[in-house]
């Protein structure tokens, strides 16, 4: 999986799917996100960043998600649809 | 029985806990953590049990504290029957805990509650399919229809007297894979996306309308200012509309706890000690209690029509970055804002705060923005030292405040709160109209909250030293508060502030300070009492024949005549140099000014010290209740000590240019600060809450 990328440098209203998480990615983070339903395979659209560019909001599995920067990019996913 | 009610965050846990046990419910602790435990008992014709809340969470793990709270308490056997709330608009993540749950082998009713918001976004389920597929009794209800508390009891009575079956077999068990947590989540998810395939229709986006609004509110370029301008309002209406309420509530509760307390005690023979203990002692403490409801009222109510307009939450991700660099989510935007209007509903805005952490950091923050009670001080002292700069002097007052709040966010930061925030996870709302009912609501709620945290610190507090102002050292009663105990301890310490250049014959300025215990305004009225040597012109006051409905009609004219005030501040939200200030006491300043040596560092100094020293006593109560005793102490010693240290090198470096006092005061700040660490890493009071 050497071409993916994280999940915060999706573009502001792309869909991608998610491929998994970065190997020195935290326990406490990966486990909450799986439970958010982050899981590999979903399917999540980039709505909206704050003013600052952090946080970002995404959604999937028909519902909104604040994440951080930080958060966001542990989270690889599948290289984005043209 | 008992009991537990189990949910995601935000799934409207608290509004079925409510429902269940009309609201009754006594907070505990759970053993060895600061998290709350809420109780209530459900009393009806159907079933008497205990209801225990668990902490909102999306997952049984061991990561957080929330979550190892409600895994362990599931796992003690104490709960017989478990409630599991569903938000119906988001069942997808919302059955990931119910999986989870059933593993733990408890009878359960799921409760799909908010059905009729989903029915609105276009979702509709299946509660019979859902029952089936999940093998546990399933009920939709909406928790603000009648007969919802019937539908809900009837179904667990229904539930209790079945056997449950739980149709999803535990997940594999999976060891040695680099991925296990991902299989695990994967192969759970997957059957809940089964489940909801069978039994969900899904809707439309909610989110649309709310979306467009967004563009501009949250804007690239317009968020940030909306934020500001949107804060300002804010706090302006709450300051100065509570503001409009304050000296009414001063004057009536004085009148009847205070004045009208001596007056009866008096015509019926109490000793004067007495009188003095109840009069001036618990009745001041009334009173000065009272004086904090308008402002926590009108600071809790705009806030909360903001919050249930959907723009709180909207706001705390637009400043999330900024507040992020202290060390803070961006929530905590809130109890910051609101201690320039007073600490106390600030402090108790921490409540909202879900970590440990982050309370403990913001109740250590807040105390040094400026509140309102300090900028009558701040304006008396600067407008008779500095009259022309007299407001960039008090600008920069609040600025060292906020540089200080952010210095100790950022030193707590560094070393005891090492590493990163727990995870931010947060939902924005859709956008609503304000609802003017909840939100008034609430704010009583606040002070009903204040009044009962509060008063059991306040009181005998105040009542003490209220005793202390009017018994003198001798033991004599209702003496003037020249010769009071207080004013005695307060001429004693003097000298302590001769390195920020008080001379010992202005004991004025210290008795002050000790007044300023009760409230920081009071400053002022106790500089004025001293500097003018009028002690003839109070007693005479005092000797006035008691009569309450005078002090009612002051009151109610207090409320008219701060209405007109109102007019003016519209441009000036600090009201900052109001001319009949120094108009009136005119001489007063005159003593004022020869006792300060005619010093204008000395007066810096001095507001320095008036910035930075012991919180008022409402503020220490409430903040005990949230963090407890020892790190209240330590904030206030912390803060206290850096005053201290800044007022010295201030005046020594303007005026005084004496390099031993401040090669002193530099020593003793950073043995503060490395004192306060120290504490922080070595007694374990600051940890809690980091994911």
């Amino acid at each position: 999986m050497s071409q993916s990328q994280s999940l915060s440098s999706l573009e502001l209203g792309r869909k991608t799917r998610i491929a998994g998480y970065m190997k020195n990615c935290k326990s406490s983070y990966k486990m909450k996100l799986l439970a958010l339903g982050l899981t590999r395979g979903t399917e999540v659209l980039k709505i909206k960043t704050a003013p600052l560019g952090d946080p970002m909001e995404i959604e999937l599995r028909g519902y909104r998600l604040s994440l951080r920067k930080d958060e966001a990019d542990v989270v690889l996913i599948e290289k984005e649809k043209q | 029985m008992i009991i537990a009610i189990a949910g995601n965050p935000n799934c409207g846990k608290s509004t079925i806990f409510n429902l269940l046990t009309g609201g009754r419910q006594r907070v505990g602790n759970w053993p060895g953590v600061t998290v709350d435990k809420k109780m209530g008992e459900i009393k009806h014709k159907m079933l008497n049990a205990t209801l225990v809340d668990l902490p909102g969470t999306y997952d049984l793990g061991t990561w957080s504290q929330d979550e190892r709270v409600a895994r362990d308490y599931l796992f003690s056997g104490e709960p017989q029957f478990l409630i599991n709330v569903i938000d119906s608009t988001n069942i997808e993540r919302n059955l990931y805990l119910t999986t989870i749950l059933q593993e733990r082998g408890i009878k359960t009713l799921v409760v799909l509650n908010m059905i009729d918001v989903a029915k609105k976004n276009g979702i509709s389920i299946n509660a019979e399919q859902l029952e089936k597929e999940l093998g546990t009794p399933v009920i939709a209800v909406s928790a603000l229809q009648a007969g919802c508390k019937n539908k809900i009891m009837s179904k667990i009575a229904e539930a209790l007297s079945q056997e449950q079956k739980p149709t999803l077999p535990p997940p594999p068990v999976i060891e040695n894979e680099e991925d296990k947590d991902e299989i695990i989540a994967e192969w759970r998810y997957k059957r809940i996306e089964d489940i909801v395939a069978k039994s969900v229709a899904k809707g439309i986006s909610p989110y649309k309308a709310s979306d467009r609004i967004d563009t501009f509110i949250m804007g690239k370029y317009t968020g940030l200012p909306i934020f500001l301008f949107a804060m300002y309002l804010l706090f302006w209406l709450a300051v100065h509309v509570g503001g409009v309420f304050i000296d009414f509530f001063d004057i009536v509760f004085g009148a009847i706890f205070v004045d009208g307390a001596r007056y009866i005690l008096t015509s019926i023979n109490v000793p004067e000690s007495i009188v003095s203990i109840l009069a001036d002692g618990v009745g001041s403490g009334i009173q000065a209690l009272s004086t904090f409801f308008p402002i926590i009222f009108s600071l809790f109510f705009f806030m909360g029509l903001l919050e249930n307009s959907g723009y709180i939450a909207r706001a705390a991700f637009v400043v999330d970055r900024i507040m992020r660099a202290m060390g803070l989510p961006g929530k905590a935007f809130i109890p910051m804002l609101m201690g320039f209007g007073c600490s106390v509903p600030a402090i108790m805005a921490t409540r909202s705060l879900e970590n440990k952490r982050d309370k403990i950091l913001s109740v250590f923050m807040v105390p040094f923005m400026s509140c309102g009670a300090r900028l009558p001080v701040y304006i008396v002292i600067t407008s008779a030292f500095f009259s022309h700069y007299a407001q960039n002097m008090i600008f920069a007052l609040y600025i060292i405040g906020i540089l200080l709040a952010i210095a100790t966010g950022l030193l707590l930061k560094g070393t005891v709160y090492k590493g990163h925030l727990a995870p931010f996870v947060m939902e924005l709302p859709q956008y609503h109209r304000p609802k003017i009912g909840a939100a008034a609501q609430n704010a009583f709620f606040r002070i009903k909250a204040f009044i009962k945290k509060a008063s059991r610190i306040l009181i005998p507090i105040m009542a003490i030293l209220g005793v202390l102002n009017s018994v003198s050292i001798t033991g004599e009663f209702g003496v003037s508060k020249e010769d009071s105990v207080l004013s005695t301890a307060g001429k004693i310490v003097t000298p302590v502030f001769l390195p920020m250049g008080i001379s010992e014959n202005n004991w004025q300025a210290s008795v002050s300070l000790f007044s300023g215990l009760f409230a920081k305004e009071s400053i002022v009225g106790v500089m004025n009492t001293l500097y003018s040597q009028d002690a003839a012109a109070t007693k005479e006051e005092t000797e006035n024949e008691f009569s309450i409905t005078e002090k009612f009609k002051e009151a109610v004219a207090s409320i008219a005549d701060n209405i007109k005030e109102l007019g003016k501040k519209i441009t000036n939200p600090l009201s900052l140099g109001e001319p009949e200030i120094v108009a009136e006491s005119a001489s007063m300043f005159e003593q004022m000014k020869k006792a300060f040596n005619n010093s204008s560092a000395t007066a810096f100094a001095f507001l320095i010290f008036v910035l930075l020293y012991v919180p008022c006593v409402s503020a220490v109560s409430v903040a005990m209740k949230e963090v407890g005793f020892a790190l209240v102490a330590l904030q206030s010693l912390y803060s206290t000590m850096l005053g201290w240290c800044l007022a010295v090198i201030v005046y020594q470096a303007a005026e005084g240019h004496s390099l031993p006092f401040i090669a002193m005061a530099a020593l003793i700040m950073l043995a503060t600060v490395f004192g306060v660490i120290l504490y922080a890493k070595k007694s374990g009071r600051f940890e809690g809450g980091m994911a």
